[in-house]
């Protein structure tokens, strides 16, 4: 008998509004986007538009469109999630 | 906007910088009174910067911006980032090296951009006090990784 063992991370969302959770971190399969546990974060900590946000792991920012394992992500994470920088102007 | 109301909302946004955020970031915080947020960035080759964003009027004006060495010295020149955020010509208000970007008082009284009005994007998520300086280290990344 083949026993299949789903991989899962340890993840926490780290904001300048909050941390999801608030305490410990949630565990996620890896084939999971990295978007599903965002909108959990987003819908927890009250962030309503998050148009033009990343999230950088490790100084590397991710696609959050892609699931954990394709972004090369294993064990525990923190994911830092805010806002990119605006365009300079021209002053 | 009254100086209590200012007050309590810089104070709301102010208590939501938690430990978590800041070290992983590696920021330190070297000021959270109303007024003033004085936050030191540091890269891993070393380089640091004190952004000091002085709140006065929050959030009906965005704060002003000035950048400042480790021991709280105001810079007169500045690096400049790739997206040109960082600019290091003299601003007409203030003479000083300054933030190109919306969300700084500096950008939003430049004669180059008086049509870009704060209140356009006054009060959304990428413009609290946490968003401003989100930005603001994303812009410092993009120098010093």
């Amino acid at each position: 008998m083949i026993e299949h063992h789903k991989k899962t991370l340890e993840i926490r969302v780290v904001t300048t509004s909050g941390v999801f959770p608030e305490s410990g971190f949630e565990h996620v399969p890896e084939h999971e986007l990295v978007k599903a546990i965002l909108e959990k974060a987003d819908k927890k900590l009250r962030i309503t538009n998050t148009t033009g946000w990343i999230a950088v792991v490790a100084g590397r920012k991710i696609d959050i469109n892609r699931s954990f394992r394709d972004n090369g992500l294993g064990g525990r994470v923190e994911i830092d999630w805010g806002p990119d920088h605006g365009a300079g102007g021209d002053a | 906007m009254h100086d209590a109301a200012s007050r309590a909302l810089f104070e709301e946004e102010v208590s939501k910088l938690g430990l978590e955020v800041i070290s992983l970031r590696g920021w330190t915080l070297f000021c959270k009174a109303f007024p003033i947020l004085d936050v030191g960035f540091s890269a891993q080759d070393g380089a640091r910067i004190r952004l000091k964003l002085v709140c006065d009027d929050w959030n009906e004006r965005p704060p002003s911006v000035q950048f400042l060495d480790w021991d709280g010295r105001p810079l007169s020149v500045i690096e400049r980032d790739p997206a040109g955020v960082f600019n290091n010509s003299a601003h007409p208000t203030t003479g000083s090296p300054f933030v190109c970007m919306k969300g700084a008082r500096e950008y939003h009284t430049h004669p180059s951009h008086m049509g870009d009005a704060w209140e356009t994007v006054r009060g959304t998520d990428k413009f609290t006090l946490g968003s401003i300086l989100t930005q603001l280290w994303h812009v410092w990344r993009s120098i010093h990784k």
